[in-house]
């Protein structure tokens, strides 16, 4: 019963998620409003999943869907982030200016 | 509960597609990789809701392959964005 509520929950995040993406103006908020509430819907979908199954392999895997997302859902976001500035504003990442040249 | 969870988790990834027939969409390539990235995360979701109903993990494997494919692509993806030049 808790898991399933937590499923709900984890559910009506992804659904604030798309609604974002859908009315945000800009490519930053969309990536914000995308990768933000994605992850917490995420966070309480692995949740319910770790309730409803309480074996150890059960919630080894769960912890490492939540540890993959968690690393890499901010990763993925910067790496669209740093494509929507001009090179010579990034901060940092040499080697990424230097590939943009070949555009 | 869990088939209402599944209907509004169907009804965010209609309205993530559904974004993409909007005009500010269609200019530029950033907010479809960011559309990809979205729909990942949200079968990722659908497949912790099928372990959830099947009362069985092995679905939950499938979301982490899901999860790490999701990021992979995203990552590749992101490669053909062109850059504003000034």
């Amino acid at each position: 019963m808790i898991s399933h509520f937590c499923a709900l929950l984890g559910s009506l995040c992804f659904l604030i998620a798309a609604i974002g993406l859908f009315r945000m103006p800009d490519s930053f908020a969309r990536i914000h409003a995308a990768t933000k509430a994605s992850s917490l819907g995420v966070i309480l979908l692995t949740l319910a999943a770790a309730i409803e199954f309480p074996s150890p392999g059960s919630i080894f895997v769960a912890l490492m869907i939540l540890l993959l997302v968690l690393l890499t859902a901010p990763m993925a976001c910067q790496a669209i982030a740093s494509r929507l500035l001009p090179p010579s504003k990034r901060s940092g990442g040499q080697a990424d200016a230097t590939i943009s040249k070949d555009h | 509960m869990l088939l209402i969870a599944t209907l509004i988790l169907g009804l965010a990834i209609l309205v993530t597609l559904a974004t993409l027939l909007t005009p500010t969409f269609a200019k530029s390539n950033a907010d479809k990789v960011i559309v990809i990235d979205a729909l990942t995360f949200q079968v990722l979701g659908l497949c912790i809701l099928l372990a959830l109903h099947d009362k069985n993990a092995r679905p939950l494997e499938f979301g982490l392959l899901v999860a790490m494919l999701g990021f992979l692509s995203t990552i590749v993806l992101a490669r053909f964005i062109s850059p504003p030049k000034s």
